[in-house]
């Protein structure tokens, strides 16, 4: 039999999660930044259904200019663009999932810790946070992919590197806040253990800055990984990269604009759907910022 | 004023030792073989190997080591190339002042650039100037840097004609270096505009809304009085902060912007290091990165008690 306590933490969670989906039906720019977000996630992962032609064969003569057979036209072995293009979805968003997940896996514990505790632990994670600080994201993941091999796994754990102080900071001053709160005083009054107070007291109430970070940092590391790629430091070719594909069409501007045109507008509309989806978030899953910021 | 300066050169202190200690520890423990082994290249002897290891200090503990190296790296002295044999920090000093001539120049356009159109969007805000604002202003950050590079060489260098399409002369060589100075600078600037505006507009709605604001119209201020003066000093310094921070992101942008434009500063240097697995010079690059990222925010700081006399007083 149910007893009476879940139910009731039922009810309310499904009439929570009924106002925010009401709020994003409410939204056009979330739920057209999220239908985007899916269409180009689900080409990349479909690619070997979706795309026209083996992006590693040679299918045409080189530098065709976008035309029926080949849309994005081919490159300078005739390899089709567009079936390059499909493919190197792949890479980016796996990049991009990878090193955000990675780094609010670190700094979101970290966070926690450092929010409610004081003392030596917190000065040492914040001063060596603030040391990481100093390393230019693209420079501190070029100095990691000179010493390791990159792969998907290793250039996502380079940019994370990068990532994880400044999501540090960003979580941990909202942590603050919310520990300030008077029902997190009334719950150590009556007892809580501090597992108690960080789970359900603190954890819950930083989930909107936690997904808005998540999506915003998803783009920057779409757009780190395409910096790499295009200075040669990605994933090794002939696996296709948006930046690696950008950079190969920089020797041919004049007579094939489109070779590197077209990957660099497929990571634009990735990255501006997730800044999108980001900034929607925000003003659905907390209304008070909403009022602060356009008001 | 005197405490303020004290607690801001120790937490620097503290930043520079952590990322003397990144550094040591990425190209120290982390490298696969050693750095003797990696100088040496493929063709070498047990003992020229073992030789090396001791003229190097790599057969002493690892704390030795890093006096040793720290020691080394504070009197300017970086090692020595693996690829041109020639010592480091020659390399590192001819180059950066072509990348810190291109961020400077870049850091001021868009910094003023930002200033005036994060104004202009906050006052009109949710009219179709605000609208037009941060459209840009979202579009700039969205756009990876080369595109935003290759988009403007394609339209301004290689359809229009008007300027070079790439390469670099030094500014000592007066009017001629400026064409070659445009697009990567208005790269650069281009897209930090677009990210200092995103926040700045925040923070001076923000500001608007405060009650010395309303106390400042209502006493019959013009408007252009309360925006630059009231509004804009109270924002000044959320966006000196800012300006620091960015500056990080900001090298990294030039080390794609220099490979777009072919330009010979410190991320060209960095790049070909990186790809020749040329340690020292990689670990160069990273220190000076990390190093005016260090002194632009100290510069900040202290910056902060000549804006804010709450800070100049002791307040803070």
């Amino acid at each position: 039999m149910f007893s009476n306590r879940t139910y009731t933490k039922q009810a309310r969670s499904s009439a929570l999660t009924q106002r925010i989906l009401k709020r994003f039906a409410r939204c056009p720019q979330a739920w057209i930044s999220l239908a985007v977000l899916i269409a180009l996630v689900l080409t990349a992962i479909l690619a070997p259904y979706v795309a026209p032609y083996n992006p590693l064969k040679i299918v045409g003569g080189p530098l065709l200019t976008p035309q029926a057979r080949h849309l994005l036209g081919t490159d300078a072995v005739g390899r089709d663009l567009l079936s390059r293009v499909i493919y190197g979805g792949r890479v980016s968003f796996a990049v991009g999932f990878l090193a955000a997940t990675i780094s609010m896996a670190v700094a979101v514990p970290l966070a926690l810790i450092v929010g409610t505790r004081g003392g030596f632990l917190q000065a040492v994670i914040m001063r060596t946070s603030d040391g990481l600080l100093a390393f230019p994201t693209i420079i501190i993941a070029l100095a990691v992919v000179s010493v390791v091999k990159p792969t998907i796994l290793s250039i996502s754990g380079a940019i994370s590197i990068a990532f994880c102080p400044r999501l540090l900071r960003l979580i941990r001053s909202e942590v603050i806040a919310v520990a300030k709160n008077d029902y997190v005083e009334a719950a150590r009054a009556i007892g809580a253990s501090q597992k108690r107070i960080l789970f359900r007291c603190i954890l819950p109430n930083v989930v909107s800055p936690i997904l808005v970070g998540f999506s915003i940092y998803f783009a920057t590391a779409i757009l780190m990984e395409a910096g790499l790629s295009f200075l040669g430091f990605g994933v090794a070719p002939p696996t296709p990269t948006w930046g690696f594909m950008i950079s190969e069409g920089l020797s041919y501007l004049r007579r094939a604009p489109w070779h590197s045109i077209s990957p660099g507008f497929a990571i634009f509309v990735a990255a501006l759907a997730l800044n999108q989806l980001g900034d929607a978030l925000r003003d659905i899953l907390d209304p008070r910022m909403r009022v602060a910021r356009d008001s | 004023m005197l405490g303020y300066m004290i607690n801001r050169l120790a937490q620097l202190l503290i930043v520079l030792f952590v990322v003397s200690v990144v550094i040591f520890t990425l190209f120290r423990v982390l490298i696969p073989g050693d750095p003797a082994l990696a100088m040496l290249g493929v063709e070498y002897t047990e003992e020229s190997y073992q030789a090396l290891k001791q003229e190097m200090g790599l057969d002493k503990p690892l704390v030795v080591q890093y006096a040793q190296w720290i020691s080394g790296t504070v009197r300017g002295d970086l090692g020595i190339s693996i690829s041109d044999h020639r010592p480091v920090n020659q390399l590192v000093l001819k180059r950066l002042s072509v990348t810190i001539t291109l961020a400077t120049v870049a850091m001021i356009i868009s910094s003023i650039a930002a200033i005036f159109i994060s104004m202009l969007t906050a006052y009109y805000r949710n009219s179709w100037i605000d609208y037009v604002g941060r459209t840009l202003s979202m579009s700039g950050i969205c756009m990876p840097t080369q595109w935003l590079g290759i988009l403007l060489m394609l339209i301004v260098a290689v359809y229009w004609r008007l300027l070079p399409s790439g390469g670099y002369v030094p500014l000592s060589e007066g009017a001629e270096s400026i064409p070659y100075l445009v697009l990567p600078v208005a790269t650069l600037a281009l897209q930090q505009t677009a990210i200092l505006i995103r926040f700045l507009r925040s923070n001076i709605l923000d500001v608007l809304n405060e009650d010395f604001i309303r106390t400042a119209r209502s006493k019959g201020l013009p408007e252009r009085i309360v925006l630059f003066k009231h509004a804009l000093r109270n924002s000044i310094v959320a966006f000196v902060t800012l300006v620091g921070i960015s500056f990080a992101r900001m090298v990294g942008g030039m080390v794609i912007v220099e490979r777009v434009f072919n330009i010979p500063g410190l991320g060209r240097l960095l790049v070909r290091a990186v790809a020749n697995r040329d340690y020292p010079v990689v670990q160069a690059c990273v220190l000076v990165a990390a190093g005016l990222y260090v002194v632009i925010n100290l510069v900040v700081d202290l910056s902060y008690a000549w804006i804010d006399p709450r800070i100049r007083y002791g307040g803070r």
